[in-house]
């Protein structure tokens, strides 16, 4: 187990390092220049002006260079300066956005596990009844609507309509602890978020779970008198998390590109709210610190959900030592 | 005077898109308390659906007619919770493969102590009785209790499931071919063990198609053939002369006696015919074998045998 984290977390800036060379080179062949970044799109600054703050920036030198020294900043842990909205250092702007986001993204994956984990065994627990096909058609419904649409309309609703819940941000912008984040201000965001993963946790817990119970196993555990909720949770279900687990580890990803639209749409202060703002206004450096947070991130929850499988299963946990 | 365990004119078809597969058709055997009944048959002639049936295990897709009565009770439509208490109190199973018949991601002390304690023992007694049954079988409790099914071999599995269905002190115990997979050695074993089990006065309804196990554990038999009981009666008259041509010839295809296997094959559990299902494969067929369907008629030596060769008597 600690030689399968230790390997990973030696790989680990290997990764970083591919996704950052992959991102690198995405910017070099992207259209967007930095120099007209920063110098705004209707500025009158001469050409001349603009090759003298190129030059500053290291741009006239070749592109290996150019990139070495970014990934040698990076590894001091310099992730260097934005180049619009007042130039602040890329690493420590990420950090004060990285609490929402965290936040955010955390509390989506608990509502998508618990919520996937008590309607898949209901569902399961009930298959064939009334309570199971809504609770799969729910899941379609859910699987069909785009999020940003699912974003828009619970807004509508719940904020303007309804007046239940807040619109946006963190907390009250009125309110003297404004960089606070309020539970009330979270649960729209938390729970749209949620609902793009909900139905395959939802539907994947059932399936494997109707599998699982046809199982000898399980049979064998009726036949010994075994009360069936007894079987379906202390039989069935650890079997059924196994591949759970593993898809948790994945569907982190997911939450963290889904973020950015959800942080959009509800104007949430998170990672993914800066990353669409570095990208609407060309903010180079930003999109790369954003890209490489966001690997680490998805790399640990990865690395995560492999302990935790060989933690469940001992025949993986055996074969793999 | 009725018997502990009465199967009355039982059959099981299940609802396939194929149509309707007959696993059992008006089966009918009895057990008295302490008896031994080999339920005998090629594969897919309707002997794993006689264990699941009598434990009331069957997928959803089946229809169930007939009588199923454990001392005096009903169990077809038995409610779920009178259903688990007598399975827990009275029944138990060992199955096909034990391998594959314990959690894989489980301890085996839980497994073994929750099984125990469904069956109404405390959590103590469990532990205890537990220990003397596998101590019996050389298997150390505390040994076995923290190690997952994989990690043992195949005559470990085997004496678990045994200690498992001991540990209620059931009076049915149905073994589901318990040698199907295992070396010779290891059906040696498990003969002795099923002979034990035999031997401490629980009944034993033991299924397999091996009939070197059939004949070793003697008591009675019954051999199906395509959804039908075609013969019941002693054991040890069965292995001496097998009153319907089936057993004859199953006999015969032992590799000990003749080696040769019957021509033909069974008919297919969709579209069983209206007359003797092994007339076309019969030596002795004559014309009535494919006009009708013979009942069981009494053969010589208290054997029952459904064949019309039978029926003068």
């Amino acid at each position: 187990m600690l030689k399968l984290i230790a390997r990973r977390l030696a790989v680990l800036p290997l990764v970083l390092l591919a996704v950052a060379t992959v991102t690198f080179a995405l910017t070099e062949i992207s259209p967007f220049d930095p120099v007209e970044a920063y110098v705004g799109a209707e500025s009158n600054v001469s050409t001349e002006r603009k090759a003298e703050i190129a030059r500053a920036w290291g741009f006239d030198q070749p592109l290996h260079e150019r990139f070495g020294r970014w990934i040698g900043n990076i590894a001091r842990g310099d992730m260097g300066h934005s180049i619009v909205a007042g130039g602040q250092p890329v690493g420590p702007e990420i950090v004060s956005r990285a609490s929402a986001s965290i936040a955010l993204i955390g509390g989506a994956l608990l509502l998508v596990l618990v919520g996937g984990l008590v309607f898949g065994v209901l569902a399961a627990a009930f298959r064939g009844t009334v309570f199971d096909w809504l609770v799969r058609t729910s899941c379609y419904f859910n699987t069909a609507a785009p999020s940003f649409w699912v974003g828009l309309l619970a807004l509508y609703v719940f904020s303007i309509e309804l007046g239940w819940l807040p619109a946006g941000f963190t907390s009250d912008p009125r309110s003297v602890q404004s960089a606070s984040i309020d539970f009330d201000h979270l649960i729209l965001p938390m729970v749209v978020l949620a609902l793009t993963g909900y139905a395959w946790f939802t539907l994947y817990v059932r399936n494997t779970l109707l599998e699982v119970l046809r199982e000898d196993h399980v049979q064998f555990a009726r036949a010994q008198g075994i009360g069936e909720v007894a079987v379906l949770l202390r039989y069935a279900l650890p079997n059924a998390l196994i591949p759970f687990v593993t898809l948790t580890g994945t569907h982190l990803a997911e939450l963290v590109g889904g973020a950015v639209l959800i942080e959009s749409i509800f104007g949430w202060p998170g990672l993914g709210q800066l990353a669409l703002q570095a990208a609407l206004s060309e903010d180079i450096p930003m999109i790369l610190g954003i890209t490489l947070c966001a690997s680490v991130f998805v790399v640990l929850g990865n690395l995560l959900a492999d302990v935790l499988y060989r933690v469940m299963d001992p025949r993986v946990r055996e074969a793999a030592a | 005077m009725s018997a502990l365990l009465e199967v009355d004119a039982l059959s099981v078809g299940f609802r396939t898109r194929r149509g309707i597969v007959r696993a059992l058709s008006e089966a009918s055997v009895a057990i008295e308390p302490g008896e031994l009944l080999l339920v005998v048959g090629e594969s897919g002639s309707g002997k794993t659906v006689l264990a699941h049936t009598l434990l009331s295990l069957l997928p959803r897709n089946v229809d169930v007619a007939g009588s199923v009565r454990l001392g005096g009770t009903e169990l077809l439509g038995l409610a779920p919770a009178a259903l688990r208490e007598l399975r827990a109190r009275r029944m138990a199973l060992i199955p096909q493969s034990p391998a594959s018949s314990l959690n894989p991601v489980r301890t085996l002390g839980g497994q073994l102590i929750e099984g125990a304690r469904a069956r109404g023992l405390s959590e103590e007694q469990a532990r205890r009785r537990l220990r003397a049954l596998l101590g019996e079988l050389g298997l150390d409790f505390d040994f076995i209790g923290g190690r997952y099914i994989h990690q043992l071999s195949g005559g470990m599995q085997q004496r678990i499931v045994n200690a498992m269905a001991l540990v209620g002190e059931p009076d049915v115990v149905i073994a589901d071919e318990p040698t199907s997979g295992l070396d010779s050695e290891l059906v040696e074993t498990t003969a002795a063990q099923l002979q034990e089990i035999s031997a401490r006065g629980a009944s034993l309804l033991v299924i397999t198609h091996d009939l070197r196990l059939a004949q070793r554990l003697a008591g009675w038999i019954a051999l199906l053939y395509a959804s039908r009981i075609v013969e019941l009666g002693p054991t040890a008259a069965f292995f001496e002369a097998p009153a319907h041509p089936y057993g004859r010839e199953l006999l015969r295809a032992l590799p000990e006696r003749e080696g040769k296997s019957i021509p033909g094959m069974a008919p297919e559990l969709t579209a069983l015919p209206g007359h003797c299902a092994f007339a076309d494969r019969c030596p002795d067929r004559f014309d009535r074998c494919t006009e009708a369907l013979p009942d069981l008629y009494p053969a010589p030596d208290g054997v029952l045998a459904r064949c019309f060769v039978h029926a003068a008597r």
